[in-house]
């Protein structure tokens, strides 16, 4: 019976399947066509964006559109686009009529210089780039991937805003983009290029990856528009003034570096991107190398002027000791005291970080703290050698900087320097006071090489402080004092018969010096102890 | 049959022993020809001498006493006194006279080689193909501690030497028989000796090439031809130069090679640089500014003293036109290398010196005979010689002090401004006023003199390549005088110096009309900057021969020993900024600094090195660089006429900007470490690359050249690129490192430089122009095209110092009212004085320096405060439709506000043409899209939206009116609009 019941149940089933079969193969080449078609057609349209006129527009201001950026920034051919068919779903205000395929953001991956990359560029042509939730989805996406296979982010910014139309879904899709920029914050290396307007609740994905890059002219940061400003605190004030590049690279320190054009903002952040590593596995990536790596550099010998007090630019250290002069600094106008950037040594890429006493006496204040405990953390989460340049009067004093809390941001770098366990080589050119000395990856902060050339001062202070406290009664012999004080204190011997400095070298030996020891600290194995995470003070 | 051996064995030895006798005479003989031929001079080659012609004699004299007894023991078998004679007679003067021998070596090398190695010495042995020697006492490093070490390296070396050469001499003495090997010893002792007379520094030179030579003290005496140095005849010992940079290592250079000490002045800023290196000893005279330093007269007398030296070199500039340093230095019994001061007296003053040129019948340039007291006779004497006429300096020269004027107020003010130039660079501000020779040439005849009445000329240079008066290009001989010209204007140079009795190397200049008619302008009693193109073409060292004549030798040439060889050109290598009014100076450190000596021909003069500062203490003059070459009609039968890029050469330096570019894309690749992509990696170098390329030119549009790259056979140094439809090839090596690229273009040679290479432009250097090629991919070239131009900042306002230097007049003070073109402050910097003007018409609003003060580069010195601005602000308020208030205090109040609003947006016209177009024409199809971005964000509004504009004034005009009422006119015509 029930093996009837099963043939009955067969036949009936087959029958209608076979009779189904013959309708469909005389409609299913039509229908194969049509799916080609509309794949063909969606592809078209998404490649669009928001339309010729809006594309146009877009160039008008001087902008590229999202598509062409990628062009730009990746190997030729290489982009391989995820989600272009994607679609909002939002019903409100009429939007279920206006559909564009990938809505406002077009993602994937590619490759610079063969090297993986994740990516997503904003389409300002598609609803002014603002953010819905396929959008955000989108973009979560392929940072996930990023974060599986342990390849950078890149994101390129222009977007209006969140998409209001949706509401508090297009909130929500901010929020999972920043979870997902912090769960890759020191897994991959994550860049933000600002290629437009970036506000309100938009600015904080930027703002929690490592390298924030703006455009001239073009692009702005800003938590509210000028208008809010007015209403609310009747402040009159340009979109320029508030939020753009000037201000952002000299003034509050949000972004990284600024770049003329998109044009060159992209050739550059290729640059950038060929001294990264691609995760906190890879090492710090060894390019093939010109330039000698014992390279004699008598320029060296003469930098330091032969008046203690004179200034001169740490970056003429920087840019003749590294490979070729190339160096990618990283905030060049902003807390211009301390110099910091990737470079190559002998095809190495390495972090320098160097006092620059032609700004404020190369001294440590709280712009200068923060910005150098930024970039020492970003190496140390990305296996990047640190090559520390030492000409540090102190720390800066003052109410404004005590007020402003100079301790506390002071205590980040220090706290950068302590933490990390990259190899750390130090040079200290000239002063090295106080407790900066300590600060700048000193030997007790777990230095690897510290030297010093024959020009260093390493002592608690100056001659002349350290007189007016030591002889403070003794004010007619004041200047005997200073000689006695310079005569002891000013030199290197100090720290180098202690053992603060492995050696006193010759100025134009220390390329060759830094080479050998990279080299040699390439197997270098230090742990921290197990943790969930330090406390930096924030 | 014994007694038959031992004779022919005897005879055998005898005989074997008399070759090796001959032998070691001879290499003696040899030792001696060699030191005979190179000039038995110097000390060390008369005790190299003295030693040969010891040995010959020992051995003349020492063997045949040996030898009979040494036959005498043959033939008895008295054995153990033979040997005990043998040790006496034989034995005891061996060891006496290797002795000898290893001292004289040792003490030679000692001499020699550790206190006073001379670059003769350095640079023949580097001419015999001798690693390059590192010379002790001028420090290569700069720190004591490396010196002391490299000096404790060679005085082991040279113990350790000697004791092996003594060890293996007693190990030989003793296993040997001794005669034979006594003669063998001598010839050895003779090559020693004679190595040792080549440059025993070679002992040394495993230590010297391990270390980096910074200083490299050889110096190609090749190109003195003429006047060898004798090293017989007398001369200083020691001598100081009073000067810095490039003419104290000139002079130098010289002194070392006829082997006179120097001794080095420097102020506290130039302790480190290259002069003080290249001196035997050095003294600092004081702190950087010149008039405490190098111009101070007593503190160089007393270097003179404390030193010791003979006599002063003066170099030029400084003190080498100074009377009274060289009769100072007369009374304290130094010698002044350099003419009698009365020669310099009565030549460095301009009026006297025409006089007495007038009266050594040498042609005149009409003008003004006398000093000019105020510019009112300025102006005066200036309308009766005709205008264009030129204000100079009596004491000037070299530029400074110097004015041509056009008119009566250019007279006027050039007078004041050359006074106070003068009087500030030669602490004599007299006068003088003559015709100006509009398209003048400027050239000048080398004289040279001795003290026993020899005048010769050696030629002409022709220096009229000038700017602001300066000299930058010479050359000699001038490819404008003919023969006939030269011989008259050398002996009118020569009867000019016979009249004044000049007695060392100077110069007379000459104003050359166009129909080669010459007038005598000045004579300077100096060694001039371009001295070296004469030395080219001549083959004299003047330098030698101002020493050998101050010394009180006579000329060893007379004039027709001189030659006219060649044709030389010399260009003056200054830092500057070439963008910045063609050329103000530039101060900083010379991060790179290559001198191009490796090419024939080429000879360079400088006084600095890799490091090196240029401070704005002094002049800016890094290098004179000297080309010797084929005579210039030769090669440019029709005239040198200038050049721009061909487009052949244009696609070679786009060619090799994108060979570069793509070698450097295609390096980026080669990760040594990365792992991740091995199995889709391509060999960068067999890819093809393809880019857009131009060379940019500010405000013009330019073509954009797509170029491919490729490698030929994936090897580096072949790159084929194909640029407008032809294939051309770039081979070498091209090595990003490298401070300079030797390609081939098409098999041409050319030589490049890389000066930057940022993301998508490189710069690369072709015929000794900087070009900026932008190299993009090729995609990029449809997206260049929608980048926006950057818009100009308006400076008009501000006064900027345009480079570091001193405020010397701030002519203006808050309040002032100020037209454009106004001086407003004057800036020295590097000796030279620039006038900074106002760039509009306004009040003065802040100065921010005062006299005396030192400023940086792009410092704002005084800011104006624009009245334009100030009616534009009150007509974009009337736009606004602002409300002016009831008050004038109200009304300023408000229109600060407008201005600073101004101010903060930039350009103002271009905002109002803006929205006088926006009103006019209504909203446009972008704003439609903009509105629509502003919905999409919380962003742009702007501040005077149109809604805000009710009543616009159409076709009314504002010119730029400069006083108050008729702004309110201004205004007042705009309400009237607004109500009509």
């Amino acid at each position: 019976m029930k093996m009837l019941s099963r043939y009955v149940r067969s036949a009936l089933f087959s029958l209608p399947r076979s009779m189904q079969m013959a309708t469909r193969a005389t409609s299913s080449i039509q229908h194969t066509l049509n799916v080609a078609n509309k794949i063909e057609k969606t592809r078209e349209k998404a490649l669009l964006g928001g339309g010729q006129k809006r594309i146009d527009a877009q160039h008008k201001r001087g902008k590229l559109t999202a598509r062409e950026r990628i062009e730009l920034l990746v190997d030729p051919g290489s982009f391989k686009e995820y989600d272009m068919f994607a679609e909002h779903t939002c019903t409100d205000f009429g939007m279920q009529k206006e559909k564009y395929p990938g809505d406002s953001v077009v993602t994937g991956r590619a490759q610079i210089a063969g090297r993986t990359v994740f990516l997503f560029s904003q389409d300002f042509t598609v609803f002014g780039g603002s953010l819905s939730s396929i959008h955000a989805k989108k973009v979560v996406k392929i940072m996930k991937d990023a974060m599986l296979v342990g390849a950078p982010v890149i994101g390129l910014n222009d977007s209006g805003g969140a998409r209001i139309q949706e509401g508090v879904e297009s909130l929500a899709g901010y929020a999972d983009i920043f979870q997902a920029n912090v769960m890759a914050s020191g897994v991959v290396p994550q860049i933000s290029l600002i290629m437009g307007p970036c506000a309100g609740g938009a600015v904080y994905s930027p703002a929690l990856t490592d390298f924030t890059f703006m455009v001239r002219d073009t692009s702005y940061l800003f938590i509210t528009g000028p208008d809010v400003v007015k209403a609310v605190t009747n402040e009159e004030v340009t979109q320029e003034e508030l939020g753009g590049a000037k201000t952002h690279t000299v003034t509050s320190g949000v972004a990284h570096g600024a770049f003329e054009n998109d044009v060159d903002a992209l050739m550059n952040i290729r640059e950038l991107f060929n001294y990264l590593p691609l995760s906190n596995t890879d090492a710090s990536p060894i390019r093939s190398c010109d330039d000698p790596w014992d390279r004699v550099v008598p320029s060296l010998d003469t930098v330091v002027p032969l008046e203690s007090t004179a200034a001169y630019n740490m970056k003429d250290v920087v840019l003749s000791l590294v490979d070729e002069g190339d160096f990618f600094e990283i905030m060049p106008d902003y807390a211009k005291n301390i110099v910091v950037g990737f470079a190559r040594m002998n095809g190495r890429t390495v972090g320098v970080v160097g006092n620059n006493p032609k700004f404020a006496a190369g001294c440590l204040d709280i712009n200068s703290s923060v910005k150098g405990a930024r970039f020492v953390r970003f190496c140390d989460a990305f296996n990047i050698p640190l090559i520390t340049l030492v000409d540090v009067p102190g720390f800066l004093p003052g109410t404004a900087q005590e007020y402003g809390g100079i301790i506390r941001h002071g205590a980040k770098l220090l706290y950068a320097y302590a933490e990390a366990t990259v190899p750390k080589i130090t040079v200290i050119t000239r002063k090295a006071f106080g407790g900066a000395y300590d600060v700048m990856s000193s030997k007790h902060l777990r230095g690897d090489l510290n030297y010093a050339w024959p020009t260093a001062e390493v002592a608690v202070m100056g001659a002349k402080g350290a007189v007016s406290i030591l002889f403070r009664a003794d004010k007619e012999n004041a200047a005997k004092h200073e000689e006695e004080y310079t005569e002891l204190f000013s030199n290197p011997f100090p720290a180098a018969v202690r053992g603060f400095v492995d050696d006193i070298i010759v100025p134009s030996e220390t390329r060759r010096r830094i080479c050998e020891d990279l080299n040699m600290l390439e197997s270098k194995k230090l742990k921290n102890p197990k943790k969930k995470h330090g406390n930096i003070p924030l | 049959m014994g007694e038959t051996w031992d004779k022919s064995l005897v005879r055998l030895s005898e005989s074997i022993f008399g070759v090796q006798v001959a032998i070691g005479i001879c290499g003696n003989l040899l030792n001696l020809t060699v030191l005979l031929s190179r000039g038995m001079r110097r000390k060390s080659n008369n005790l190299l001498a003295f030693a040969a012609v010891s040995d010959i004699l020992l051995l003349v004299v020492l063997i045949p006493n040996n030898m009979s007894r040494k036959r005498a023991w043959m033939y008895t078998d008295d054995c153990p006194g033979q040997v005990v004679n043998t040790l006496s007679q034989f034995v005891i003067p061996l060891i006496l006279l290797i002795c000898l021998n290893s001292f004289i070596i040792y003490y030679l090398r000692l001499r020699r080689h550790l206190f006073h190695p001379s670059p003769r010495d350095i640079s023949r042995s580097l001419d015999e193909g001798d690693p390059p020697l590192l010379d002790v006492t001028s420090p290569t490093s700069p720190f004591p501690a490396s010196r002391e070490w490299s000096r404790k390296v060679a005085r082991t070396e040279r113990h350790i030497t000697i004791t092996v050469v003594a060890i293996i001499t007693c190990y030989v003495v003793t296993q040997l028989p001794s005669t034979l090997v006594y003669a063998e010893m001598m010839r050895v002792l003779a090559c020693v000796r004679f190595a040792a007379h080549k440059g025993f520094g070679q002992v040394r030179l495993a230590s010297a090439s391990a270390q980096k030579k910074y200083v490299d003290l050889r110096e190609d005496r090749a190109i003195y031809t003429t006047d060898p140095i004798n090293y017989d005849e007398p001369k200083f010992d020691k001598i100081l130069i009073a000067n810095r940079g490039e003419i104290a290592c000139r002079v130098i250079k010289t002194a070392r090679a006829m082997g006179i000490k120097t001794v080095a002045v420097h102020s506290d800023v130039d302790s480190n640089s290259l002069h003080v290196r290249l001196a035997d000893e050095a003294v600092c005279v004081g702190p950087a500014p010149t008039n405490q330093s190098y111009l101070r007269v007593d503190k160089i007398l007393q270097a003179v003293k404390d030193t010791g030296a003979q006599a002063v070199h003066p170099g030029y500039g400084f003190l080498s036109e100074n009377t009274h340093f060289a009769a100072d230095l007369e009374k304290i019994g130094v010698k002044f290398i350099g003419p009698n001061s009365k020669a310099i007296l009565d030549m460095g003053d301009k009026i006297n010196s025409k006089k007495i040129a007038a009266a050594a019948k040498v042609n005149m340039i009409p003008g003004y005979d006398g000093e000019i007291a105020d510019e009112d006779m300025c102006v005066k004497v200036a309308n009766q010689i005709g205008y264009p006429v030129m204000i100079k300096a009596s004491a000037g020269g070299g530029g400074k002090g110097m004015r041509i004027a056009w008119n009566d107020k250019e007279a006027r003010e050039g007078y004041s401004l050359s006074k106070r130039e003068a009087a500030s660079s030669f602490g004599d501000d007299r006068m003088l006023v003559e015709k100006f020779i509009d398209n003048p040439r400027h050239i000048e005849m080398q004289v040279l003199c001795d003290k026993h009445d020899n005048y010769l000329w050696l030629n002409e240079r022709e220096c009229s390549i000038q700017r602001r008066n300066q000299k930058v290009i010479e050359e000699a001989p001038s490819s404008f005088v003919t023969p006939e010209m030269r011989r008259a204007m050398g002996e009118q140079s020569v009867q000019l110096a016979r009249a004044v009795g000049y007695d060392s190397a100077g110069t007379v200049e000459f104003l050359v009309d166009g129909k080669r008619n010459f007038y005598f302008l000045e004579m300077n009693t100096r060694l001039q900057v371009e001295h070296p193109i004469t030395e080219s073409i001549t083959g004299i060292d003047i330098v030698q021969q101002m020493l050998r004549v101050s010394y009180g030798h006579k000329l060893n040439i007379t004039q027709k020993d001189v030659p006219l060889q060649g044709w030389a050109f010399e260009s003056r290598v200054y830092a500057e900024d070439p963008y910045k009014g063609f050329g103000l100076p530039s101060v900083g450190r010379l991060s790179r600094y290559v001198e191009p000596t490796h090419i024939d021909g080429v000879r360079c003069d400088s006084g600095i090195r890799e490091g090196s500062e240029i401070s704005i203490y002094y002049d800016p003059l890094i290098c004179k660089g000297n080309i010797t070459t084929k005579y210039l009609p030769e090669v440019y039968p029709e005239g040198f006429q200038g050049a721009s890029l061909t487009q052949e050469e244009e696609e070679t330096v786009l060619s090799m900007a994108a060979a570069l570019n793509a070698r450097k894309i295609a390096r980026s690749k080669q990760f040594k470490n990365q792992t991740r992509q091995q199995s889709t990696y391509v060999d960068p170098y067999k890819m093809t690359f393809k880019f857009v390329t131009e060379i940019p030119v500010e405000d013009e549009e330019t073509t954009k050249i797509p170029v491919a790259v490729s490698f030929e056979n994936g090897n580096e140094k072949e790159a084929r690129v194909t640029i407008n439809g032809k294939t051309m090839s770039i081979s070498g090596d091209m090595n990003l490192a490298q401070p300079i690229i030797d390609l081939k273009a098409n098999g041409k040679g050319v030589t490049t430089q890389i000066v930057n290479k940022k993301a998508g432009e490189i710069t690369v250097v072709y015929k000794g122009t900087n070009f900026k090629v932008k190299v993009l991919p090729e995609h990029a070239v449809d997206y260049i095209k929608h980048m926006k131009p950057k818009p100009k900042v308006d400076l008009s306002s501000v006064v900027l110092s345009p480079m570091p230097g001193a405020i010397k007049n701030v002519a203006v003070k808050v309040g002032d009212m100020v037209s454009e073109g106004q001086q407003l402050i004057v800036i020295e910097a590097m000796k030279m004085q620039n006038g900074l003007h106002a760039g509009k018409t306004g009040k003065v609003k802040s100065v921010t320096v005062k006299e005396g003060q030192t400023v940086d580069e792009g410092e704002v010195l005084v800011e104006l405060e624009d009245i334009a601005k100030r009616v534009d602000a009150y007509q974009l308020m009337s736009y606004g439709g602002v409300k002016l208030g009831n008050s004038p205090n109200e009304n300023e109040k408000l229109v600060v506000e407008q201005m600073e609003k101004l101010h903060r947006e930039g350009d103002l016209k271009d905002r109002l043409d803006k929205l006088k177009e926006k009103f006019e024409n209504g909203p446009r199809e972008e704003d439609e899209d903009e509105m629509e971005v502003v919905s999409a964000s919380y962003s742009k509004k702007d501040p005077i939206t149109k809604e805000d504009i009710t009543d616009p004034v159409r076709n009314s005009k504002c010119g730029h009116v400069y006083d108050r009422e008729s702004v309110k006119e201004f205004i007042d015509m705009h309400k009237r609009n607004k109500q009509a």
